[in-house]
């Protein structure tokens, strides 16, 4: 599941230099407080590029938007995932809300597990009506794009599967 | 109050409505289907979301998932453009069940006036004029008698029809027989819907409407005249206020006509009242009532200063109209030429590719309402509309002129579009002195053949 932190960073196209720094205290004490902040006026005032840092850690922070009015679809990640060969992702036919828990409270499938294609792997709510996402083929699910209960956009890929 | 209008459409309509939320401070939510994702309504909405692939019925005119973005958005009502899901009652009626507002009529006003049948009726308890015309035809024998009794030439209409679609002209009686099933037959096609019925159809007349501007508390005025004659198989291509070819007389009075038929079926927002007028005999017929924002609607916000589709979202937030009747003024001459991706060499035919050139016109009076930009691509599946070019002068003299201008600076390339036609227009004798009919272009494209 990614963190409040992760998804903000994504949706304004980050560039973090060196994740290892992450075990600084400073980064961290940073990252709790004043780096959200920075992000949201970031996007705000949709500045291109950016780049800050203290003692030994730099941040860089870059638009991949070149638009400059606005702040388009601030929910939706709509970038796709680049798919490598010997996988396959998955995408949503609707819009709606995903859910990624079955009515127990447990994920349809968990990572790593195996699929057969026609398999569901979560649902889509669009009015009210629970539409299933299946797998198009068998593999390994290795990934899972976008975090249950979020809404989702028609083509917006989903799942990863591990074909071969 | 809104806070949040979703747009159920794509191109320059789209970004007509967005214009206007973003002057009234309302959030904007745009959808997309997976070719518009690169389209400037989707860039400039404050939200997008796509519905679903490119063909139309499973993205614009895909119910759930539109409904969808509109609850997950938060958005309070649904801006529905014109044509996908402007004139469909059932959409009103899925919006009022999620409690979202549709900015258009009622779903009883709109399927009054969708019912050309019912709409005549209406009408004529008005005492607003009407072509002699039938019933919905129960057998052919009733046109046949119809036929017998007014002469011809007649016009068969499909009930469910409009916006020029669905009519058949016919001059005798084999052409009757032949294209009275032949109608019912497309008419059950295209709407779902095979009653038909016959009207008179006057052949030299001018396409003459008034635009409708109304408030919920039963406040209703007109904005003028347009006339849309320069049609082709009764699609407008060049639209004009006011018309040249009636006096302030017959304005007022075919106004208060349009008022009254509005009036009578209680509409709020902005519609069109459209008529049939014969200059020769300086009568007019109603012909029917548009219930939502239509492609010319510029030419009257030129003249007026009226911005409509502001007008339409702020009565559709139960806001009275801040002017009257006396306060309306009609300002010098506007025009409106639709350029299209058709071929005019080849019937109008679409013509689809990437445009690989373009260059806008501007300057004084100049108004272009696009979607388009270097590297779109036209593709089968949306209307063929690119761009409207809008002239504004203090007479049509100058208004005449200033479009000239525009049609020379514009250039689009890449696909074949309407921009000959409206330069060999602009240069017609007959047009320049407004000497038109709704069946000009025809006869024009005949005389070249």
């Amino acid at each position: 599941m990614k963190t409040f932190f992760e998804d903000k960073m994504e949706e304004s196209g980050r560039l973090i230099e060196n994740e290892e720094n992450a075990d600084f205290p400073e980064f961290r004490e940073f990252c709790e407080t004043g780096l959200v902040e920075l992000v949201d006026l970031f996007c705000e005032r949709n500045i291109k590029s950016l780049e800050t840092g203290f003692d030994n850690i730099g941040i860089k922070l870059t638009s991949r938007r070149d638009v400059h009015p606005s702040i388009h679809t601030p929910d939706l990640k709509t970038d796709t995932v680049e798919i490598e060969t010997g996988l396959d992702s998955i995408k949503s036919k609707y819009l709606g809300i995903l859910h990624l828990l079955n009515e127990k409270g447990l994920p349809f499938v968990n990572i790593g597990e195996n699929v057969k294609e026609g398999q569901v792997l979560g649902l889509v709510e669009t009015v009210n009506i629970l539409n299933e996402v299946k797998s198009t083929v068998d593999g390994t699910l290795i990934k899972v794009l976008e975090d249950d209960g979020r809404p989702v956009e028609y083509g917006q890929q989903l799942f990863v599967i591990e074909t071969q | 109050m809104f806070r949040k209008i979703l747009i159920a459409n794509r191109g320059e309509i789209a970004l007509r409505i967005l214009r206007a939320c973003r002057e009234l401070d309302i959030k904007s939510v745009a959808i997309f289907s997976e070719a518009d994702r690169e389209s400037p309504h989707v860039q400039l909405a404050d939200e997008a979301f796509c519905v679903g692939p490119p063909d139309v019925s499973e993205s614009y005119l895909n119910l759930p998932n539109i409904i969808s973005a509109a609850l997950i958005s938060g958005a309070d009502a649904i801006h529905p453009g014109y044509g996908f899901l402007a004139e469909n009652p059932e959409f009103v009626e899925i919006c009022k069940d999620h409690n979202i507002v549709f900015i258009g009529p009622t779903r009883e006003t709109m399927t009054l006036m969708g019912d050309k049948a019912m709409a005549r009726k209406t009408v004529i308890a008005e005492s607003v004029p009407v072509l002699p015309g039938t019933d919905v035809l129960e057998e052919d024998r009733e046109a046949f008698s119809f036929a017998r009794q007014y002469g011809f030439p007649l016009i068969i209409k499909a009930v469910a029809g409009g916006g020029g679609k669905g009519m058949r002209i016919v001059t005798n009686e084999g052409e009757l027989r032949d294209n009275l099933s032949i109608a019912r037959m497309e008419s059950h096609r295209s709407f779902g819907d095979d009653r038909i019925y016959l009207e008179k159809f006057l052949p030299d007349a001018r396409h003459i409407e008034f635009q409708i501007l109304a408030d919920k508390l039963g406040n209703v005025i007109h904005l003028g005249d347009r006339d849309c004659s320069v049609q082709r198989r009764n699609q407008k291509l060049i639209e004009e206020a006011p018309s040249q070819v009636i006096s302030p007389y017959m304005r007022r009075k075919m106004g208060d006509a349009a008022v009254r038929a509005a009036s009578a079926i209680g509409y709020h927002g902005v519609g069109t009242v459209e008529f049939l007028f014969s200059p020769d005999t300086s009568r007019y017929f109603f012909l029917e009532m548009n219930t939502r924002i239509q492609v010319e609607h510029p030419v009257t916000e030129m003249v007026t200063g009226v911005d409509l589709v502001r007008e339409q979202i702020k009565t559709e937030m139960d806001e009275p109209l801040d002017i009257n009747q006396r306060q309306v003024f009609i300002r010098g001459h506007a025009i409106e030429c639709r350029i299209n991706a058709e071929d005019p060499d080849k019937n109008f035919m679409p013509s689809l590719g990437e445009i690989t050139r373009f260059r806008l016109p501007g300057g004084p009076g100049i108004r272009i309402d696009t979607h388009i930009f270097r590297g779109y691509k036209v593709l089968p599946y949306y209307d063929s509309l690119l761009a409207k070019v809008i002239s504004h002068g203090k007479d049509r003299e100058e208004a005449l002129i200033r479009m000239k201008r525009a049609l020379y600076e514009i250039d689009i390339q890449g696909i074949k579009t309407t921009i000959p036609f409206h330069r060999q227009m602009l240069n017609d004798i007959q047009f320049r002195q407004s000497e038109i009919h709704t069946r000009f272009v025809e006869n024009m494209q005949e005389s070249i053949q």
